[in-house]
């Protein structure tokens, strides 16, 4: 195990990275040894074994295969705090502090989330809280139409988002029609555009109404480059119970125009899209409407040259 | 032998649940009431287990029941039966939770003494002596052939945060290369968020120097 750490630190030629390196390694594989015995399967393809990444930034990631990525601090064992650098905040499954030591090392907690570069070792959770975190994180869309969702999903009839209206949501323009007129229509549509076209109707007139289904928003944020970029995901039950009507819809926040080339697609499990579309030059909205049956698994994706941000879901 | 045991311990119990707990009394009765247990040779020894662990389970096998004497029940059994039963599960808790922490704990297994805290030995010789060694040695112009790049290459100045040509790649990098700049000074300096800086940097420079650093036959 060891050797490997030096092998990867002696590559650099400062004093200083060789020491970061080689414990950053000894974390990683001290927590790797533990999660295998535990039958979770791991790799080698994280940025802790990257010569860039090592040379650049201080990072000690450990790659869980098919779910994500889980920092792995090492620690001096006569230290009362774990340094995380503010290079590991994001796109972490969490964060193991490891005492590393002459002939060993010792797991001592774990920690879903950080905000600080220096966390007391006392703030650590009990180890065994890390299983929890090492599943991929799902939205139930079932939940969601009884009114559960995952924190990050704020309700759209809650959001506050600066500058931005809520209509600039909807790009069906607000035609005066009475409620049931256009609870009829959204029960008689006979397909997907026409579905959302009313049912936007209705969210603009009275987001509260039992059948203007539920939207919820992500908002994106600095993830893709400082572009300001809202997810909206609207769930409609349709009238055969077993089904429902899905809407991903990007929107921008700050600009007027989505950036050219930003994508959107709904992904299978197995990773290939189903369906696509891109943002053109001067598109202030994108979207894609589809069916899903009740337990249905898809994913959904955003990407902008070489960022992307993944969400999972069952229908 | 044993009914005579059986009966004592029994009558022991019963006094000590006769007064009020708590009591002086009733501690006096319980303490004749263990040193009898402990004393009768019929108390479970652990069948081998490990002595401080063993210690361990019978502290806390008393610890409970002594709590709840008046549990016992005349009728389900002996009272050494009735403790030898919750000692047995006590040895097990006790055990379990040893087996955690000891999983927690790596060994390196290999019999080289090297202080992961102090500066490394001369990268040049190798500690584990008996591996082969594939690797490369420590290039010290790494950091020379990424400086030049960064003075030549273009494209790196013209990959930059929106709106922020002066955020561009060959300044970012360049501060990032050891020993780096931290991100917070950094961004006081460029007058940016450290989140955008980190964001840029993964996302855009990092990529960009690994290639380059893939196509010089590094790493």
């Amino acid at each position: 195990m060891r050797d490997v750490a030096w092998r990867s630190a002696r590559r650099h030629p400062s004093r200083e990275k060789q020491g970061e390196v080689f414990r950053n390694l000894l974390a990683v594989q001290a927590v790797e040894t533990f999660l295998i015995r535990m039958g979770v399967k791991t790799g080698r393809g994280s940025d802790s074994y990257d010569l860039a990444a090592q040379l650049s930034l201080d990072v000690a990631d450990l790659e869980i295969l098919g779910v994500g990525r889980l920092e792995c601090r090492p620690v001096n064992p006569k230290a009362v705090h774990c340094d995380v650098p503010m290079e590991t905040w994001n796109d972490r499954l969490g964060y193991v502090a490891v005492a590393i030591e002459e002939t060993q090392a010792t797991l001592l907690g774990f920690l879903p989330e950080v905000q600080a570069q220096q966390v007391l070792l006392d703030r650590f959770e009990p180890l065994t809280n890390l299983f929890e975190a090492l599943v991929v994180k799902e939205n139930s869309l079932s939940d969601w139409l009884v009114g559960n969702a995952r924190d990050r999903w704020i309700d759209l009839k809650q959001w506050k988002p600066q500058g931005n209206p809520l209509a600039a949501f909807c790009h069906t323009p607000v035609v005066e029609r009475p409620v049931e007129q256009i609870v009829t229509a959204i029960n008689q549509a006979q397909d997907d555009e026409a579905l959302w076209s009313e049912s936007d109707r209705l969210w603009q007139i009275a987001p509260e109404h039992p059948q203007a289904g539920v939207r919820r928003v992500l908002d994106l944020g600095l993830a893709l480059e400082g572009n300001g970029i809202a997810l909206v995901v609207g769930v409609l039950p349709k009238e055969d119970d077993g089904e429902v009507a899905v809407l991903l819809r990007i929107a921008p926040l700050q600009q007027v125009y989505l950036p050219q080339g930003l994508t959107l697609a709904g992904l299978y499990p197995d990773g290939n899209a189903f369906a696509r579309v891109q943002a053109r030059e001067s598109d202030n909205l994108i979207q894609l409407k589809f069916q899903a049956n009740l337990g249905e698994k898809f994913s959904v994706q955003v990407m902008l040259g070489d960022c992307s941000i993944t969400e999972h879901f069952t229908a | 032998m044993t009914d005579s045991l059986d009966r004592q311990l029994q009558a022991l119990l019963a006094e000590a649940c006769a007064y009020p707990a708590e009591s002086i009394a009733r501690q006096k009765a319980l303490t004749q009431f263990v040193a009898v247990v402990e004393n009768s040779g019929k108390l479970w020894r652990g069948a081998g287990a490990d002595r401080d662990l063993y210690a361990e389970a019978l502290n806390e096998n008393w610890l409970y029941l002594l709590q709840r004497i008046e549990t016992y029940d005349p009728g389900r059994g002996a009272v050494m039966t009735w403790i030898n039963f919750y000692l047995k599960n006590r040895l097990k808790d006790v055990q379990m939770a040893r087996q955690k922490s000891l999983d927690r704990k790596i060994d390196w297994g290999d019999e080289v003494g090297l202080n992961p805290w102090e500066t490394l030995p001369d990268p040049h010789s190798n500690p584990w002596a008996t591996v082969e060694d594939n690797s490369e040695p420590p290039r010290e112009n790494l950091l020379d052939v990424i400086n030049l790049w960064l003075r030549s290459d273009r494209s790196l100045r013209r990959m930059h945060v929106l709106d922020r040509p002066d955020i561009n790649g060959a300044v970012v990098i360049g501060n990032r290369l050891p020993p780096p700049k931290k991100w917070k000074e950094l961004a006081l300096e460029l007058n940016a968020k450290p989140d955008t800086l980190t964001n840029f940097y993964h996302n855009r420079c990092l990529p960009k120097l690994r290639s380059f650093l893939q196509s010089k036959g590094f790493g």
